[in-house]
């Protein structure tokens, strides 16, 4: 099933043995951070015109880093995937892997496979990772052994439209995890305590990654869609293994949309049928990697593990029933904003103060970002120009697209990281 | 009218106390003593069944001791003619007036399946089971739960969860739902949750302004009990399969009760479990924690210990909690013991069942 790469319009994508730098898992020591160094993985779903846009954008900002697209989509979906690294491969470095039938932790256990770059981050197909950012990234990585992964700021924005092409009606913060800690047992507790979002996208070391990912798709007893499998063994693992910095830089741009895939909640989890097999899958792998990594003797490796797990179980279950019975708050509207609107003018200028007011207070908002004087603006421009301005052929794709998500519901046409035998 | 069914484990002494309280109070009911004690302690208990029973209407059936408690109930129900029934325990004592209240009340209100009343909890000083001095008293949590449809009443219920166990039934709703619960393998919590989600999607609860029933906590075995307790519940092996009966029969309550489809009945089967278990969860990490500051806590009760053990501070102690003012419906011993409290007719001779040794009433402490 697992296709070669595919060959570019217009020249040949090159294959990652190609790369510049050792590709056993170790550091390179003198080679040139940012040349080949890192492999992007982008597990997707059904969403070519996402594709295309990430594509576009690592064209433009003339990315040399490797992209490792797995591909679970139907057999139309992935035709145009495949056309879109097409026509990006000779100006890019990717790679497409067809991943029909096999699950999001699947693919990208399969992906981490062919990695042959030192370094490599996990990428939502609708999300961006700034290319400068990842560069800092792999240099402060290359400086610093002791470091396990590394990461820049983080924000998360919205279209006004909610499809992939459109006006960016939001940005705010998007906060990642910071781990410092000692002892593995200390960076699974703040881990679990932070939030878990957000750790896969950091810049890893490819043979951590391996390590965290191995076996994943292949854990007997556990359903497909399973936040077990996608996403927490992934993310404890590597907070186990690492530290992780946070650098001074853009790095994370994530985009929320109505058809972002979303992950059963823990309660749904645990109120699963196949909720037992997969938390002893689970808690097992991570009791042996704290063994190794602390090394604990079982019992108390299980202790920490219960500990830790089971506030995390408490929270999550706690908060995330008290967020579901808070009614959405609607703010009312004074008779003075009535009035104020008809003023010809007045909201516009209303909003230019705002927005001024918000560029002093908050750096990382959007018209901070828009504002030359923004430290962050030379790195979030490309990407705000591949979000606002569509190509010609992807309004007739995002149509179409639409039609699907219409015609399929939404979760079906969204999901990046749908289980296809979910 | 009214049956009451008495569990019994291995407890000669609390089935005395309480059967003499019941005699005391000429308590008018049917009482049947469903004893599934083991052999030295069922003949004991029989013998005290058969001593009272010439003051009172009790009858008295032996079980396997092997019977684990929704068995035992759904048995005991079976031989029961009276159209209302309540369950309770050898350490549970129950207010007859208040008993007769809510019989009547259900009796006017058709829409509701159970009716209690304002509840308490006691507990003897140290190491005493049967009859000591009384250290503390507090509320034990009774709801009304009067929304309208069974899917609310159910969401109601487990968002906040007290227990109907002790409520006054419908005798034929109690007998058919301890039936069910019987026929599933299920974990004790199942056990004790489902009959009273069951009662409260087929009707309405009522809570009423008087005192109903006083509980002693203690450390003694209450029952023979099935399944995990703590976090081995929800990380046991077969929470899954026991969530999923639990969720299908209530799905098809709800069904029956609020014509949804059986879909939409599980969904608002699992959203009103939730809070549930999220309490759960919290609870029992909560408690692991305080095992691992257990210094903490020795210091914490080592304190309690040297200050009660100093007559004239605990004099004083007392003194001061028996003269402020306090609400006429306030549950505290020093309340429940004032004649100005609107429950200490009721309590008395609870408090006196309790309390007296070898004739002798033992003060508070």
């Amino acid at each position: 099933m697992i296709r070669p790469s595919s060959p570019a319009e217009g020249g040949v994508a090159r294959r990652p043995q190609d790369c510049n730098s050792g590709c056993d898992g170790s550091t390179t020591g003198g080679a040139l951070p940012g040349r080949g160094m890192i492999t992007l993985c982008v597990p997707t779903y059904n969403r070519p015109a996402f594709i295309e846009r990430l594509l576009r954008y690592y064209a433009a900002t003339s990315s040399r880093h490797w992209i490792f697209i797995g591909d679970s989509s139907d057999p139309n979906d992935a035709k145009r995937t495949q056309r879109a690294v097409a026509s990006w491969g000779g100006r890019l470095q990717v790679r497409y892997e067809a991943c029909a039938g096999l699950s999001s932790c699947a693919a990208l256990e399969h992906v981490s496979r062919l990695i042959m770059t030192p370094y490599c981050a996990f990428l939502g197909d609708d999300d961006f990772l700034c290319t400068n950012g990842i560069e800092q990234c792999l240099e402060f990585l290359e400086r610093h052994p002791s470091y396990g992964a590394a990461h820049g700021k983080g924000l998360l924005f919205q279209t006004e439209t909610g499809a992939a092409y459109g006006p960016i009606g939001m940005v705010r913060p998007y906060p990642q995890v910071v781990l410092n800690a000692d002892s593995a047992a200390g960076r699974l507790r703040d881990v679990l305590t932070a939030r878990v979002g957000g750790l896969l996208y950091s810049v890893h070391r490819t043979h951590t990654w391996r390590a965290m990912f191995a076996g994943i798709g292949r854990l007997s007893g556990t359903t497909n869609t399973n936040i077990f499998k996608d996403e927490l063994i992934a993310v404890c693992l590597s907070a186990i293994r690492n530290t992780v910095q946070e650098l001074d830089c853009l790095y994370l741009i994530r985009h929320t949309h109505e058809a972002i895939y979303k992950y059963p909640t823990i309660y749904d989890w645990v109120t699963d049928p196949m909720w037992f097999p997969s938390f002893q899958a689970f808690r097992d792998r991570l009791v042996t990697e704290l063994m190794e990594q602390d090394r604990l003797h079982e019992p108390d490796a299980q202790a920490v593990f219960k500990d830790v797990f089971w506030s995390f179980l408490a929270h999550v279950l706690m908060n995330g029933w008290q967020r579901s019975r808070q009614p959405a708050r609607v703010k009312p509207v004074s008779r003075l904003q009535v009035l104020a609107k008809r003023v010809p003018g007045l909201q516009r200028g209303w909003q230019k103060v705002l927005a001024i007011r918000q560029r002093w207070q908050d750096e990382l908002s959007l018209p901070a970002l828009l504002h030359p004087s923004s430290p962050y603006h030379d790195d979030f421009m490309p990407i705000y120009e591949a979000v606002t301005h569509a190509p010609a052929d992807a309004l007739v794709a995002v149509a179409s697209e639409r039609h699907l998500v219409s015609s399929k519901g939404a979760l079906d046409a969204g999901a990046v990281l749908r289980e296809p035998h979910g | 009218m009214l049956s009451l069914i008495l569990p019994t484990y291995n407890r000669p002494g609390l089935l005395r106390r309480v059967l003499r309280y019941y005699e005391a109070c000429q308590f008018p009911h049917r009482v049947l003593v469903a004893d599934s004690s083991d052999a030295p302690a069922a003949e004991a208990n029989r013998q005290i069944v058969e001593a009272v029973s010439r003051a009172m209407p009790v009858e008295y059936r032996r079980y396997d001791s092997a019977l684990e408690v929704p068995m035992k109930l759904a048995e005991a129900l079976e031989g029961i003619q009276s159209t209302y029934a309540v369950i309770g325990s050898d350490d549970d004592f129950f207010v007859p007036s208040a008993l007769e209240r809510g019989v009547a009340f259900l009796e006017s209100h058709p829409d509701y399946a159970l009716a209690h009343g304002e509840s308490a909890y006691f507990v003897l000083e140290s190491d005493r089971i049967v009859s000591g001095r009384c250290v503390g008293v507090g509320r034990y949590l009774q709801r009304t739960i009067d929304h309208a449809s069974g899917s609310e009443r159910l969401a109601a219920h487990l968002a906040q969860y007290t227990t109907t166990f002790y409520s006054v039934h419908r005798t034929e709703q109690l007998r058919r739902n301890w039936r069910r619960v019987a026929a599933l393998p299920l974990d004790h919590l199942f056990d004790e949750l489902l009959p009273s989600c069951l009662s409260l999607i087929e009707g309405k609860s009522q809570k009423l302004d008087e005192l109903y029933m006083v509980r002693q906590i203690h450390s003694a075995q209450t029952a023979r009990t099935r399944g995990s307790r703590g976090l081995g519940w929800v990380m046991g092996q077969r929470w899954s399969e026991h969530y999923a009966r639990f969720q299908d029969l209530l799905a098809e309550e709800l069904v029956g009760q609020d014509r949804i489809t059986m879909e939409a009945a599980r969904e608002v089967a699992k959203q009103a479990f939730r809070p549930y278990v999220a309490r759960y969860v919290a609870k029992e990490v909560g408690k692991s924690r305080q095992l691992h500051d257990s210094v903490a806590i020795r210091i914490g009760a080592r304190v309690r210990r040297v200050a009660r053990g100093m007559p004239l501070l605990r004099w004083g102690w007392h003194l001061a909690r028996a003269i402020r003012p306090m609400s006429r419906t306030a549950i505290s011993l020093e309340a429940l013991l004032r004649q100005t409290s609107r429950y200490h007719e009721g309590f008395m001779p609870i408090y006196r069942a309790v309390t007296a040794q070898n004739g002798h009433e033992v003060g508070a402490s």
